[in-house]
């Protein structure tokens, strides 16, 4: 692949002189820059539970295969241009999350600053190696998703297919490199460059979650046979949005579509993405460019201090909390430590949020699945008692930043839990847990429970607790048997598999604990249930106990 | 050799202190003692064994032979005893700098059972101190080398140790800062409390410490005061280093090196 770029760039030699491009400097600059590509992908490989990196070869192929399933939209459609619509307004959405997340690391890379700029390498050719670095990741994402829906129309319609959907293909990209330097450009606007960083973050954990989605949902969708036959684009409304010209462009260039209508949003198709490049490149990219900087500069924020001055110890949640539940000052440390920085860690949480998003996507999946219309799954659902489905399901979800709390890229920093005197490691990491608990389990547990009380009724209370006290005991056993201190060891830990023990773990655990609820449920009254929560709040209390006490080794 | 002062027992104690990593050893039968007041410059070559000293004293490290003993306490048999009467600031530390320093050294205090009103006082005046009460609230993700180096140190004093290893704590500070921090180092001393000072910057061990320790290869190749290194073998600290740890044929190498540019010449 590397030699392929490369030798594309030898191809446009010419061009590069005109430009004032030093070839040998972009040539070795590339190579270095895809060099590291490759290497970057195959750490994100081995790594499958944590695909934040746009780039990775998983993305790819996620890409190929919603690619194929957005292909699906052109083939079920009896009208083409719906399809392409429906087909475009997949891609955009995905392309522009995907771009969003990655755009920052793939445009500037910080260590072009420290290592690039004070080397006799002139703009030009800095700004050429940055160019092509997009173009190709751009057409890394582009050719995967594209490929199966290019055959098609190749097959289809001929020549002439391809090349209008290349076309098209183009426009929309276009127009969503557009529209993202608009979104960028007002983000940041109102939000401080660090503030910016989180919010990439959150677009990160939708892409995760959409992806996720994509694969489980979209091919459910897709076979309603009564959606196909709409043809989107008779609707009015459809005029607002961008693949709808697209899909446009298509039916006048292909079906010789020639009313005011057609022709009103090919045009805009046509020039709101050219329009909207030379817009880019006059307007916006100085200012963006400079304010991109500021952020992989880490320039201090000015909105001020991250949080309210407090003088007094101990106001505030967090506080509050951690002096409700923690035994000692130590487990208090651990405590505090650990929900900030779940709450500050970028990095956490794009590894740690998306299994949460994962839940409703399942469970939709899980119920949607199956015979007969929308409205009588609805009631099926409803009748039974998928509610405990969905509790335990939860714990599947905890249990990854159970898990991914002894991991942190600033693992280095954990040097001062060994050098304070802490009287028991066990009490740091019972701190930690309570934190993630806290943080994790417990509110989402309440929302869950809320949902199931209003969704299945009141006689599910009993069930909710019981389901509270056996979630938070497994979660216990969890901690107990792999007990690390929190936040240190590095990420790259992380790949070394010591998770799928504790992973097996949980599935049985789940799955044995879940089954003898579901029998209590079946078999047995509410107050059985009640009872059982009551008395297993004994065991919960002294395996905490237990997990405190845990010694120095 | 520097005289005991009288009537006081020695805080540090190395006795026959041994260390092997497998089969490569680093320390080789060290023995020294050092008293309460005392400033100590640690200083040697890279890898000659300073930081492995440092980390037995701190309690990290139990696999030693000989003796270690801080205060009286033995640093193998009671490391968390001893991890209460010390501070240590490593060398270029990582702290959590998506904290605050509030945050940051409320955790610290924690750690060491300070209670939190204690802590919180202690921290914002020597925050101030060093001028970062400003700054208090502000996550140290967006600080200086030299901000963060200040909240290290703070982090090393907060629990108000008798003995405190301090390993570059100059690095990254303004002058302004060093001249604070030198003269923190001196009035701790001053209420009798140790410092065991490393560093590579002679000049400045050279002006704090009462006494110095040189070591190369894991041995102690020189001990006492400045002037009485200076006495037996040269002009500067950096002259008495160099000699010592046997760097002689320095022209040479620099001539060696400078043959590289051969090629750009002709």
């Amino acid at each position: 692949m590397i030699r392929f770029w490369l030798f594309i760039i030898r191809l446009l030699k010419p061009l590069w002189k005109r430009l004032g491009v030093n070839y040998d400097q972009l040539k070795a600059l590339m190579e270095a820059r895809l060099l590291m590509e490759t290497r970057r992908r195959k750490t994100w490989q081995q790594n499958k539970s944590s695909n934040s990196g746009g780039s990775s070869w998983l993305i790819y192929l996620s890409f190929f295969f919603i690619g194929g399933g957005a292909l699906a939209a052109i083939i079920q459609f009896d009208h083409v241009g719906s399809g392409l619509t429906l087909y475009f307004l997949i891609w955009m959405v995905f392309f522009s999350v995907t771009l969003i997340s990655d755009f920052t690391e793939v445009l500037i890379d910080v260590r072009d600053n420290y290592i690039v700029l004070p080397r006799p390498v002139n703009d030009r050719t800095i700004s050429a190696s940055r160019l092509m670095h997009i173009v190709i990741y751009l057409a890394g994402l582009t050719v995967p998703f594209m490929l199966p829906a290019l055959i098609y129309m190749a097959v289809m319609f001929g020549i002439s297919g391809v090349l209008i959907f290349i076309f098209l293909q183009l426009l929309s990209e276009l127009m969503v490199v557009f529209g993202i330097n608009l979104i960028y450009l007002g983000i940041l606007r109102f939000a401080s460059p660090a503030r910016f960083r989180d919010m990439i973050g959150y677009f990160q954990i939708a892409l995760t979650v959409m992806i996720f989605a994509g694969y489980y949902l979209t091919p459910r969708l897709l076979d309603w046979d009564r959606v196909t036959a709409v043809n989107f684009l008779e609707k009015p409304l459809s005029t607002i949005l961008p693949p709808a010209w697209l899909g446009s462009i298509w039916e006048v260039l292909h079906e010789g579509a020639a009313d005011t209508v057609s022709l009103f949003r090919a045009g805009l198709g046509i020039l709101v993405p050219l329009l909207g490049i030379w817009l880019v490149v006059r307007f916006l990219a100085g200012g963006f460019n400079r304010k991109l900087m500021a952020i992989s500069m880490g320039v201090k924020s000015d909105a001020g201090p991250v949080i309210r001055k407090r003088n007094q110890p101990g106001s505030g949640y967090m506080d509050r909390l951690s002096r409700w539940v923690c035994r000692s000052q130590a487990e208090k440390a651990a405590f505090d430590l650990t929900w900030l920085m779940t709450a500050r860690s970028r990095d956490f949480k794009v590894k740690v949020y998306p299994s949460f998003g994962f839940i409703p996507v399942f469970f939709l999946y899980m119920a949607i699945q199956g015979k007969g219309t929308l409205a009588e799954r609805f009631m099926e659902i409803r009748s039974g008692n998928y509610f405990l489905l969905l509790l335990y399901m939860l714990l599947l979800a905890v249990s990854t930043p159970l898990v991914s709390i002894r991991f942190s890229d600033k693992y280095k920093a954990s040097w001062l839990f060994i050098t304070s005197p802490v009287a028991r490691k066990g009490e740091l990491i019972a701190g930690a847990f309570k934190a993630v608990m806290g943080r994790f389990f417990v509110p989402f547990f309440l929302v869950f429970a809320v949902i199931t009380l209003s969704f299945w009724g009141v006689k599910t209370a009993p069930h909710i607790l019981l389901a509270f006290v056996n979630l938070s005991i497994i979660s216990v056993i969890i901690t107990y048997l792999t007990p690390d201190l929190p936040l240190a060891a590095p990420w790259e830990e992380a790949k070394k598999g010591g998770q799928v023990a504790t992973n097996i773990l949980t599935t049985v655990a789940v799955g044995v604990i879940g089954g003898f609820h579901y029998l209590l449920v079946l078999f047995t009254p509410g107050w059985v249930s009640f009872v059982a929560a009551v008395v297993l709040i004994l065991p919960l209390y002294f395996l905490l106990k237990r997990l405190s006490a845990l010694k120095w080794t | 050799m520097q005289e005991p002062p009288p009537f006081k027992a020695p805080v540090i104690s190395l006795n026959r202190l041994s260390k092997s990593y497998g089969k490569t050893q680093v320390l080789f039968d060290i023995n020294l003692d050092f008293y309460p007041g005392q400033v100590i410059g640690y200083i040697g070559p890279n890898g000659a064994g300073k930081s492995t000293t440092v980390r037995i004293l701190a309690g990290l490290d139990g696999e030693f032979s000989g003796e270690a003993t801080i205060c009286g306490i033995d640093v193998r048999k009671d490391p968390l005893g001893v991890k209460q009467m010390i501070g240590y600031v490593p060398e270029m530390a990582e702290l959590y700098d998506v904290l605050t320093p509030r945050e940051f050294l409320t955790m610290i205090g924690r750690l060491h059972n300070l209670s939190d009103a204690v802590t919180l006082e202690r921290s914002l005046r020597m925050l101030r101190f060093f001028g970062l009460e400003t700054n208090a609230d502000d996550r140290m993700d967006t600080f200086s080398k030299g901000m963060r180096q200040k909240v290290l140190l703070i982090s090393g004093l907060l629990h108000n140790p008798q003995v405190l290893f301090l390993d570059e704590p100059l690095s990254g500070l303004d002058a302004n800062s060093v001249i604070m921090v030198k003269e923190i180092i001196s009035r701790l001393a001053a209420q009798g409390k140790t410092v065991f000072y490393c560093s590579h910057m002679m000049d400045v061990v050279e002006k704090v410490s009462d006494r110095i320790i040189l070591i190369d290869k894991g041995r102690v190749v020189a001990d006492g005061t400045f002037n009485e290194l200076k006495q037996q073998e040269g002009e500067s600290l950096e002259q008495v280093f160099s000699k010592l740890t046997g760097k002689q044929d320095l022209d040479q190498m620099a001539g060696d090196f400078m043959e590289s540019f051969r090629s750009d010449e002709q």
